[in-house]
């Protein structure tokens, strides 16, 4: 059974990275062949990984790298182009990178730099399928956060990477219920060193409690920078104020 | 003078020339020796002061009683935030003298328990908080400040009984804000989230109609910090109920854990604590808040929004 399938990307490649959580081999064939199909009309080279295989190139074992595939798909991207292809649509069962809290803390850090890769014209469409039964409902929560919000979603917010002018895009709600989850989304968001200010859209966030204000709070302390997060409320700027955060700064929307 | 540490004082003066003189030296004084000063006090007292010292530091700054002491939360509020500023500017230390206008009426309790949480809450800071009590303020006032203050006699009055001073609760709590005596408009004995709490306000105020978005806004947020601290602290479950009239919300959230220790909680500043933010920015939000001991065991939270 499927639990979640996104829709066909309609945007072309370098707009579209989505996650799926399936449960049982049918559900995978099933989105995997509608997603690649979409790809193919959109002229981009198109790649299915299932999760053996997947698990043999990249797993080693367990000591992840998460820039080598990265790498790699930069790599296959530049051929695709170069082959007259629009670029490269792929599916792949990750399911093995993430059975432990640890694995996927790693495999999260992944996510956010094939996902800024992705938004920022990388030339690439990504389904990351994940198979329910393997990674729990917490695991999934945790990756479904990472990815843009298509309900009915695991995580009760989702970040992910943006263009210029902002960093990052949020949506959703954060409060105590996600609070395990912020903390392991914030951990994969790790920015640049170079980075002295996160910018982060907020629209779309319909409602922060302190406790998520204040571990943005500790991440930007923890990495040397400040968080600006746009067109957010008067009352988050007001909690901003209130619980006296020096590292976050709010614009609030018109 | 040095302050490591909070001194709280009561400074009671029946002359106020004589006051305002004497308020004056005590400016001048901790100006000359880079200290900050904070002044609040009525407009002839501030004039005064304020001419003798004069008003070109940036260190002596004034504000108006009636912004300054609306409420015991907004008061808090302005002397934490003022003196913490100061102190990043670089002040070794903030003399803040003030007058709060006690009246008499059922406000009084309400900033009895402020004088009492000055001396606990804030007792880290580099901070000499005076109060200003004119003698011819109520025996309870007088009283009250002599339990929650050193005191300091000025010109030729003499303290009216010794202090008993102990930087302690000495038994002044927050006033209990009562909840509608009807039904409520909804009410949830099982809560899990702060999710569900919000949408129960959603639907409430849905159905009222007439409950505007800010206020909304605001009581969404109120709910869930109750919620989160019912759900962490009381026992991992907690009731909600709420009410609406003419526009503003009043919620209560109840739980059956320990119970809350701490008198002051709710005027506790942010920053040099791990724990109880969430009181602080409800307290706040809230038009009125308190929390205290509910009946049969727990805490029992009202807020009111409006």
């Amino acid at each position: 059974m499927v639990t979640q399938v996104e829709e066909a990307p309609t945007a072309g490649a370098g707009t579209a990275h989505q996650c799926l959580a399936y449960e049982g081999k049918g559900g995978f064939d099933e989105a995997a062949a509608e997603y690649l199909a979409a790809g193919e009309a959109r002229g981009e080279r198109t790649v299915l990984i299932r999760r053996d295989v997947a698990w043999a190139q990249y797993g080693r074992d367990g000591n992840f790298d998460p820039c080598e595939p990265l790498a790699a798909y930069e790599h296959a991207v530049r051929d695709a182009r170069a082959d007259g292809y629009e670029g490269v649509c792929v599916v792949a069962d990750v399911s093995l990178f993430v059975a432990t809290q640890s694995q996927r803390r790693t495999f999260a850090r992944y996510e956010h730099l094939v996902d800024r890769f992705i938004r920022r014209g990388g030339g690439l469409a990504g389904l990351c399928a994940f198979d329910a039964t393997v990674v729990g409902e917490d695991g999934l929560a945790h990756l479904d956060a990472l990815h843009p919000h298509h309900p009915p979603g695991h995580a009760p917010f989702h970040i992910h990477a943006a263009d210029h002018p902002v960093d990052l895009v949020a949506s959703g709600e954060l409060d105590l219920a996600g609070r395990a989850t912020l903390v392991e989304v914030l951990d994969a968001l790790a920015p640049d060193a170079s980075t002295d200010e996160l910018a982060i859209d907020a629209a779309a966030v319909h409602f922060v409690d302190h406790r998520s204000l204040v571990m943005i709070e500790e991440f930007a302390e923890h990495h040397g920078l400040t968080v600006l997060l746009r067109h957010t409320t008067d009352l988050v700027r007001r909690m901003i104020d209130l619980l006296d955060l020096r590292r976050v700064r709010a614009e609030v929307r018109a | 003078m040095t302050a490591t540490a909070l001194r709280h004082e009561a400074l009671f003066y029946d002359d106020v020339d004589v006051v305002a003189e004497e308020i004056a030296a005590i400016a001048a004084a901790e100006l000359a020796d880079d200290a900050a000063v904070l002044l609040c006090t009525p407009p002839v007292i501030t004039e005064t002061v304020r001419t003798l010292v004069g008003d070109g530091d940036a260190r002596f700054v004034t504000m108006d009683v009636a912004d300054r002491y609306g409420r015991p939360i907004d008061a808090m509020g302005l002397l934490w935030r003022t003196t913490t500023n100061l102190l990043r500017d670089g002040a070794p230390r903030v003399h803040s003298i003030g007058e709060i206008a006690f009246t008499g009426g059922v406000a009084d309790a309400a900033w009895m328990w402020y004088e009492a949480a000055v001396s606990r809450v804030l007792r880290d800071l580099p901070l000499v908080a005076v109060c200003l009590y004119d003698t011819t303020s109520s025996p309870e006032v007088l009283a009250m400040a002599h339990e929650t203050h050193a005191v300091t006699p000025c010109g030729s009055v003499s303290p009216l009984f010794p202090s008993t001073h102990d930087d302690g609760n000495c038994g002044y709590h927050a006033p209990v804000l009562a909840f509608p005596a009807r039904h409520p408009a909804a009410r949830l004995d099982a809560l899990t989230s702060a999710a569900e709490a919000r949408a129960v306000l959603a639907a409430v105020a849905a159905d009222a109609g007439d409950v505007p978005a800010e206020v909304l806004d605001r009581a969404h947020l109120v709910v869930t910090e109750l919620t989160a601290n019912a759900l962490l602290h009381g026992g991992g479950s907690a009731s909600l109920a709420v009410w609406t009239d003419g526009g503003f919300i009043t919620v209560r959230v109840d739980d059956r854990g320990p119970g809350i220790a701490d008198a002051f909680a709710t005027l506790r500043p942010p920053g040099h604590i791990d724990h109880g933010r969430g009181l602080w920015l409800t307290h706040h939000t809230a038009s009125a808040l308190s929390v205290g001991p509910r009946p049969g065991g727990g805490t029992r939270a009202v807020a009111v929004v409006d």
